[in-house]
């Protein structure tokens, strides 16, 4: 397992499906403008 | 979730976008989006791929789910504010928007400090709602 990434460290990329369907790049989620990316436990 | 989508016209306003992750498969995702009404998309790392590369791995409740964290990703991904939080407490949003208000090229709190989460009734009757509607948890793959 990794390590959540430092200050100033790349985050690192990944594709997934949002609850549409849809892929999602999260390169593609910061390109226009900076992103707030939270984990969340899940719906319960 | 919700704190975040009472804020998020705020933060767009700051010229931020906002994105959320969970081990949830879509279609428990489209559930969350239509019953909290989000604004923001949510991403779903069913495989646990994403996750475990974050070192976010819980794999010790309900089949392996996220510990929650926040962070704040520039346009190339450095981060320049992360929050690792717990299973009761969350990222302070005030001090997290102070940070956003001050440019995020300003320095970040030291040690962000977090919020108690207080569970209410209104919200152990819906968990309830939720777990005999969907189950407890999708099982992994």
């Amino acid at each position: 397992m990794g390590s959540p990434p430092n200050l100033a460290e790349v985050a690192p990329d990944f594709t997934v499906l949002d609850a549409t369907q849809v892929r999602r790049h999260l390169a593609d989620l910061c390109t226009e403008r900076p992103l707030i990316l939270v984990f969340y436990r899940g719906h319960w | 979730m919700a704190e975040f989508r009472d804020r998020f016209a705020e933060l767009s306003s700051l010229g931020l976008g906002l994105a959320a992750v969970s081990v949830d498969e879509p279609l428990r995702s489209l559930a969350l989006v239509a019953q909290l009404q989000l604004p923001f998309p949510l991403l779903c790392d069913a495989e646990r791929e994403v996750v475990r590369t974050y070192g976010l791995f819980n794999e010790k409740e309900k089949g392996g789910i996220a510990y929650p964290a926040t962070f704040v990703l520039d346009r190339n991904r450095v981060v320049r504010f992360r929050s690792l939080d717990r299973t009761t407490s969350r990222v302070n949003l005030d001090e997290l928007f102070s940070f956003l208000r001050a440019g995020i090229d300003s320095a970040p709190p030291e040690s962000p400090t977090r919020s108690k989460i207080v569970p209410r009734l209104r919200d152990f009757i819906r968990v309830s709602g939720n777990v005999i509607r969907h189950g407890l948890r999708s099982p992994k793959r």
